[in-house]
């Protein structure tokens, strides 16, 4: 079902998710952004965090490139918002604002694995799990 | 396309869910996870096998990694805190 209203911003920890196949709703919201089912963004700060984390997993460079290009066409890669922007967010761990700003700059529905994050962004815009995601889009 | 000649018929449960008679779900490939689109039509409910569940291979064998290095959810939430700190020197304050 095409539905082009909603923006959702993927989190790091959904697009590992998706690519390692921890969590396969999260690889459908992907694919689903893929297929131009939806509109799906990162920024240039979460394909920088993809990359450190599948190191962190020991993937071999092959691997760990093609699951960027992978990302990135399911996604739309946004600029990094400044820092200067982020004095208005009051959250439990200041690391986060990035992905927060990030979702928040595009009028976004923030997804996450991350609970704690969850919980910090509910003040500022709408957070689901990948699960729910798919419900919003009845996929 | 070679259709099955005999009918198959499937029980309602109490919450709603169906089985696919395993002859047909090993005809369209049909297998446990998968996700299928209910689509409406004149008759009734038509099951149409996603698109969304072919895996591209490089995809696949990313996943049978990540099963062999036995990586779980709670290790990627972990993984990416430690990283989004580094991240985050990196970016904001260096």
């Amino acid at each position: 079902m095409k539905n082009t209203k909603l923006n959702f911003f993927i989190d790091t920890t959904v697009a590992i998710s998706a690519i390692t196949g921890r969590n396969k709703d999260a690889w459908i919201l992907l694919e689903s952004g893929k297929k131009k089912l939806v509109s799906l963004f990162v920024n240039e700060f979460v394909v920088k965090e993809i990359r450190r984390t599948l190191i962190e997993f020991e993937f071999s460079q092959e691997r760990i490139n093609y699951a960027i290009d992978y990302v990135s066409e399911c996604c739309t890669v946004m600029k990094n918002v400044p820092k200067a922007k982020f004095s208005k967010y009051a959250i439990g761990d200041r690391n986060d604002i990035p992905i927060l700003a990030g979702a928040v700059q595009e009028s976004a529905i923030l997804v996450t694995e991350d609970n704690a994050l969850k919980n910090d962004a509910k003040k500022y815009l709408e957070c689901v799990e990948p699960s729910e995601a798919l419900k919003r889009l009845s996929i | 396309m070679q259709y099955l000649s005999e009918t198959l018929f499937g029980k309602v449960t109490k919450a709603g869910t169906i089985t696919i008679p395993k002859k047909l779900r090993m005809k369209y490939h049909i297998k446990v996870g998968d996700v299928v689109k209910y689509a409406d039509v004149d008759d009734g409910i038509k099951i149409v096998p996603s698109e969304l569940t072919s895996i591209p291979p490089k995809i696949k064998a990313m996943w049978d990694e990540a099963d062999e290095k036995k990586i779980s959810m709670k290790e990627i939430v972990e993984k990416v805190k430690k990283v989004r700190s580094q991240v985050y020197n990196e970016e904001y304050e260096a």
